[in-house]
């Protein structure tokens, strides 16, 4: 009984724990209302909150800026839309892989230590382009309607 | 009469291309170090490699080459993006009195200054990474880069709670021999490799 009751409550810690994963940056400025989708909901959120692998990040009439565990960088003007498809970093090697994806609006984007150590580790894939990044510093403007 | 009709859609349809163009736009920036690494874009087949500041690329357009983004478009289309970038991580570096704990007295005004940074920052994480030599193994090194790493981290750990800093953003990394200050040969004792820094961001 005592077994079933610890395999139970295992089973409600572990999909739980597969679905929120390490935080991978945290918002560092924000003006206006500003979501984020992350499991299928979505939430309005505040300078000091963390994000994670697939969050969708979204402006309305605001704007937000994220540092990143890599120390890159991104920031968001109003109207847009950013995933957060996939981010990996290894604090040590500073081996790594960073894949965003600009669905709408406008970005800014420094970029960190994953493409310092590997040139084109990070791609930012939009509405009508595929962009690999060498450094440093560059913006975008995807059109959803393109 | 036949005339008209037919300049009419002629002059609706340039209207069209002149208003509702693909507003794509890929601009590279100066970055605030004079480096510009570049961005390759991708699009239907053609590949643009934009390599210098203000060079731009607008998919859809297609153009064959780099475009010349004027800064004053740059500051129109992402006045508001930019506006919302997050301060830059800054970085302090640290040297010991040799095989302790001690800092040397030349690192206390470094220490002060990375404390005064997070004062002025909002959401503040705190990263110490550990840095070796290239005196003994690689792996022996980042054992000790991480210990080392650890240790300035539980030395701070007060200082930084009494700034607010809460202790899950603060984290500590060994690098161990990856990333020398001074390049040197393997196996070489070097004092301004044996160093911690502090990120601040």
């Amino acid at each position: 009984m005592t077994a079933v009751r610890v395999i139970a409550a295992l089973a409600l810690f572990i999909p739980h724990a597969a679905l929120a994963g390490e935080p991978i940056g945290q918002i560092k400025t924000q003006t206006g209302t500003v979501f984020v989708e992350r499991a299928g909901a979505s939430k309005p959120v505040a300078i000091g909150d963390r994000v994670f692998e697939s969050d969708t990040i979204v402006t309305t009439s605001g704007t937000v800026g994220i540092t990143f565990t890599d120390n890159s960088m991104m920031s968001l003007g109003p109207m847009s839309r950013l995933k957060l498809d996939q981010f990996k970093f290894d604090a040590t090697t500073h081996n790594g892989v960073f894949n965003s994806s600009l669905q709408k609006g406008t970005l800014s984007v420094k970029s960190g230590n994953i493409v310092r150590q590997t040139p084109e580790a990070m791609h930012i894939r939009t509405p009508a382009a595929l962009l690999g990044v060498r450094g440093t510093e560059f913006v975008v403007r995807a059109d959803d309607a393109s | 009469m036949t005339r008209l009709r037919l300049i009419a859609p002629l002059a609706s349809a340039l209207a069209l291309s002149a208003c509702c163009g693909p507003k794509d736009l890929i601009v590279v920036l100066p970055g605030a170090d004079g480096h510009v690494g570049g961005v390759i874009v991708e699009t239907g087949g053609s590949k643009l490699v934009l390599d210098k500041a203000y060079a731009g690329a607008r998919p859809g357009s297609g153009a064959s080459e780099p475009v010349d983004v004027s800064a004053y478009e740059v500051e129109r289309v992402f006045a508001k993006a930019l506006a919302a970038r997050p301060i830059p991580p800054k970085t302090y570096t640290l040297y010991f009195v040799s095989g302790g704990d001690e800092i040397v007295p030349e690192s206390r005004a470094e220490l002060d200054a990375m404390l005064a940074e997070i004062g002025d920052r909002k959401a503040v994480e705190v990263v110490v990474t550990g840095h070796t030599d290239t005196m003994g193994s690689s792996s022996d090194n980042d054992r000790l880069s991480l210990e080392r790493a650890r240790s300035v981290e539980a030395q701070l750990k007060d200082t930084l709670a009494a700034k607010g800093v809460q202790s899950d953003s603060v984290t500590a990394v060994g690098r161990g021999e990856r990333e020398l200050l001074v390049k040197t040969a393997d196996q070489t004792a070097d004092p301004r490799n044996r160093r911690v820094e502090i990120t601040v961001r």
